[in-house]
């Protein structure tokens, strides 16, 4: 019996006419890298949204570390141990750096209710910081406002961001979208060197990188799971090549 | 029972005239997502130029007329000056630009036609009163204004639902961006909105020369009602104005009749009329609030 | 806020140069004669001390209030109220006596104030951006609606007290005493804000402002520390109702009307959003720009609105971020 951090059953999502979600089922398995892949508008963002809590679902359930947390808000998602990084960069643009990754930092810390000391005097941010920030390549850009940094640089920042919480699950939503041959192969690195510390749901274009990180595919094609498997077995599934790598 | 149905009308004469308020300001809301403050000062211009003309000319429709146009084209104005910058503005500059604009706008009315209010005959052709039923006797010109306001409603429906620019304008309310993929000329389709709008204010503004007195600064109780109007309705929402405009109207006015009556029932006379008069000025504010709490983005939200 | 070295030390300079200016306005205002100038400072450092609660709530917790004159209101009917139940001896509501002690009466303004502004804030944070701003704008109408139906403390001819509150020690009576009173609350507020802005709440806060979507992917409910400081900017205001009520004598619904909602977010602007000691320069610029402006010609208000615009238009950083040298 495999151990599954995360089970999604039966889920159903309509935007209007369209099913971004078609009684999609499929199951993550600890410390794995499970990536989700299906051509564009197959529903791979909404999917991620409805795990993080972001959208409703319609129907169906989510189970994670066998609990239902489907009808969890966001906050109560992230305190369970789910971290996401978003498709369409989303940093703090009013923040430097360094604030942006405290926050990070002090989320996962507490309460926020402190009125009087600076922010990043907090304990918890002083011993964590640096290491942060360096682990995504950001310490000597620290003080930088991250409304200033190049889109690559806000990308480090987003999954460093991701990363300090510690989640148990962590979703990153096309993490290498807009970033050249170098930033790709850095996060490569960042990504292999996570594994066996959590759980990584990777929705990803990039076949390379897919298929060179990957421990599961599961192929979303419609709002729906049409094949779920190792990289050895989806490359050999003929539906799969017919529905999705076909038309590439 | 008289009593009752006199306060219906009186509810809808003024909800009509928070229609013709809010139905502009909506729009301009929804569609360039511009937060207005100075649509009052339209209503006001509406009332000053329509009362000065009415007196010069001596005919009502002169005024009326003359109302519209003055509103209309200081409206377009203002878009073109002021309002166009603002677009790209986060809401915080519009409402300080904007209420720049009311100080002027107040002021100017002042430089112009002075301290003292100006009062507004009603027309010799709307005076008096009618026997609507057996023993309910109304004023003629509020039934005037009662017509006018459906017919303006009539009016706008067909505007909306029938004509190429009516779609445009609805479109554009519920989906911008849709708008310009389909190559509509959105700055002029805009100053067209403004300038709608503010003549509908325009119009509201001199049917209510006759009720009211006309004065520096009347434009900004209206102005709220009709803030409140627009978020029960929902922003950038026709119908949600229209309802909106309905309910406040007669939740406010039927408040204002009954509420002290009310508390009679069970208090002593002066504290009912205490209590049951501030109740009933604050009762569409709670109105606002329960729509709120059941519904945050209003009775007919617009989709974005 | 991201500041450059330089900027920073011209902020230094500037704070410093005007808490000076502020400190010593009195004795050299004694000494030349023009006392008068001691009551529109006085006047100045109290709407400065709402400015500076409202720059809180907009600049940095993205909140865009219209409605921040209710809860200077608020602290002025307190005010008010307390007074005349003193004053008559007879009990409030039945149970409390009034009082006019300075030290019961303040913090009782400012936490009803705040009481007022959990209510309201739990209410209008159901929603965001336009909305927020119509609903503020029309609670606080509400308020002043139901201001001017208390017709138990004058409605809508208002409430005269009949002299300042007490405070042992001290008489508030003496414009030069009150006078430093208000410029030491202003200073304590602008302390206990300038830290609450980079700490941990204001950290989370500034976030929320920016970014609300990513605060709550973080796994921070962050209207609640919106809630919280809305609070806390009420609760500033109401401090400065109840300075405002002791300095005029006198409370009325004009308090609350929501002009005056206007004027404050004014004087945020034209002082510097986001920069807390800019609404203290915003309010003193207003204030006196309409005291010189009203000296030349009754229409000033026909020139204020212009230059209004102008400033929305021209200036993003208000006049504090010209002085110091604010970009981003
Ligand atoms: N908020 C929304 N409202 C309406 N339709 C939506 C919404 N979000 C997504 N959709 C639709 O749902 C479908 C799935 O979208 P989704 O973004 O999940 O696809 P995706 O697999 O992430 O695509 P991509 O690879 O391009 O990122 C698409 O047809 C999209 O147009
Ligand atoms: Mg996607």
């Amino acid at each position: 019996m495999a151990d599954y951090i995360l089970q999604v059953r039966n889920l159903c999502k309509s935007f209007g006419a369209v099913q971004a979600s078609a009684n999609l089922s499929f199951s993550v398995e600890r410390r794995n890298i499970h990536a989700l892949i299906g051509p564009n508008g197959a529903g791979k963002t909404t999917i991620v949204n409805q795990l993080s809590g972001e959208l409703e679902q319609d129907s169906g359930s989510i189970l994670f570390n066998s609990v239902d947390i489907s009808s969890y808000p966001v906050y109560r998602r992230v305190a369970a141990g789910l971290g996401r990084s978003f498709q369409i960069t989303s940093v703090f643009d009013n923040l430097s750096v360094a604030e942006n990754m405290a926050l990070a930092i002090l989320a996962g810390d507490g309460h926020n209710y402190r009125f009087w000391n600076h922010a990043c005097n907090a304990a918890s941010v002083k011993r964590e910081l640096a290491a942060a920030l360096s682990r995504v390549d950001l310490i000597d850009k620290a003080d930088r406002s991250a409304g200033a940094l190049s889109h690559g640089e806000k990308r480090q920042l987003e999954v460093g961001m991701a990363l300090v919480g510690k989640p148990e699950l962590l979703m990153l939503d096309e993490p290498m979208a807009g970033l050249g041959a170098g930033g790709t192969v850095e996060l490569m690195k960042l990504i292999r060197q996570l594994k066996g510390q959590m759980t990584i749901l990777l929705v990803e274009h990039d076949m390379d990188v897919v298929f060179a990180l990957a421990d599961r595919i599961s192929v979303i094609v419609y709002g729906a799971c049409i094949a779920s498997g190792s990289p050895e077995e989806i490359r050999g599934n003929p539906e799969v090549q017919q529905a999705y790598l076909g038309e590439n | 029972m008289i009593l009752f149905a006199e306060q219906i009308l009186n509810g809808l004469q003024l909800g009509i005239t928070l229609f013709l308020m809010s139905a502009g300001l909506t729009l301009v809301f929804g569609i360039m997502k511009v937060i207005n403050l100075a649509h009052g000062s339209f209503y006001m211009i509406g009332a000053y130029v329509g009362a000065t003309v009415t007196a010069a000319s001596g005919s009502f429709l002169a005024g009326i007329l003359a109302a519209l146009g003055a509103a209309g084209i200081s409206g377009m104005v203002v878009e073109l000056i002021v309002l166009r910058e603002l677009y790209q503005r986060d809401h915080l500059d519009q409402v300080l630009a904007t209420f720049g604009l009311i100080f002027f706008f107040n002021e100017l009315t002042r430089i112009i036609w002075g301290k003292q209010p100006l009062f507004m005959d009603v027309p010799t052709w709307l005076q008096g009163n009618i026997e609507i039923m057996a023993g309910l006797v109304y004023p003629v010109y509020r039934l005037f204004v009662i017509g006018v306001g459906c017919l303006t409603a009539l009016l706008l429906w067909f505007l909306f639902s029938r004509t190429r620019l009516g779609m445009q304008i609805r479109a554009g309310a519920s989906n911008r961006r849709m708008v310009s993929a389909l190559g509509v000329n959105i700055k002029l389709l805009y100053t067209l909105v403004f300038g709608l709008g503010t003549l509908l204010a325009g119009l509201a503004g001199v049917m209510a020369g006759p009720i009211f007195a006309v004065e520096s600064g009347m434009g900004e109780s209206i102005l709220i009602l009709t803030f409140v109007v627009i978020v029960i309705g929902g922003i950038g929402s026709v119908k949600g104005a229209v309802i909106g405009a309905l309910l406040v109207g007669l939740v406010d006015t039927l408040g204002r009749a009954f509420l002290p009556q009310l508390f009679r029932l069970f208090l002593s006379s002066s504290v009912a009329d205490g209590v049951g008069a501030s109740l009933a000025s604050m009762s569409i504010y709670i109105l606002m609030a329960a729509v709120l709490i059941l519904r945050p983005k209003g009775l007919f939200p617009s989709h974005d | 806020m991201i500041e450059s070295p330089s900027s920073s030390k011209k902020k230094l300079i500037l704070v410093t140069a005007g808490a000076l200016f502020l400190a010593a306005l009195p004795v050299a205002a004694t000494w030349s004669g023009d006392v008068y100038l001691i009551s529109l400072f006085t006047r100045v450092i109290i709407y400065a001390l709402a400015a500076v609660s409202l720059d809180l709530l907009i600049g940095y917790g993205g909140l865009i209030s219209l409605g921040h004159a209710a809860f200077v209101g608020i602290g002025g009917y307190v005010t008010g109220i307390l007074y005349v139940h003193g004053f008559e001896g007879e009990p409030l509501l039945g149970l409390f006596g009034g009082t006019d002690n300075a030290l019961v009466v303040w913090p009782l303004a400012v936490l009803v104030a705040a009481g007022f502004a959990l209510v309201i804030g739990s209410l209008s944070l159901r929603t965001s951006g336009m909305h927020f701003i119509m609903i503020t704008l029309a609670f606080a109408q509400m308020l002043y609606y139901f201001a001017v139906g208390l017709e138990k403390y004058g409605g809508d001819d208002g409430l005269p007290l009949y002299s300042r509150n007490s405070l042992p020690g001290l008489d508030l009576g003496d414009d030069l005493q009150f006078y430093y009173v208000c410029l030491f609350c202003l200073a304590l507020f602008l302390i206990l804000t300038s830290r609450l802005v980079s700490s941990r709440f204001g950290l989370v806060l500034r976030g929320a402002a920016g970014n609300m979507r990513r605060i709550l992917t973080l796994g921070i409910p962050g209207r609640r520390y919106q809630l919280v400081c809305f609070m806390i900017g009420g609760a500033g205001a109401g401090l400065a109702g109840a300075l405002l009520a002791n300095q005029t004598e006198y409370v009325s619904p004009t308090l609350l009307h929501w002009t005056v909602s206007g004027e404050l977010m004014v004087m945020v602007l034209l002082g510097g959003l986001g920069s807390l000691f800019g609404p203290v320069l915003g309010a003193a610029v207003y204030l006196l720009l309409e005291e010189i402006l009203a000296m030349y010609t009754e229409h000033w208000m026909a020139y204020l609105g212009p230059i209004l615009i102008l400033v929305v238009l021209f200036a993003k950083h208000g006049l504090f971020g010209v002085l110091t040298g604010r970009e981003d």
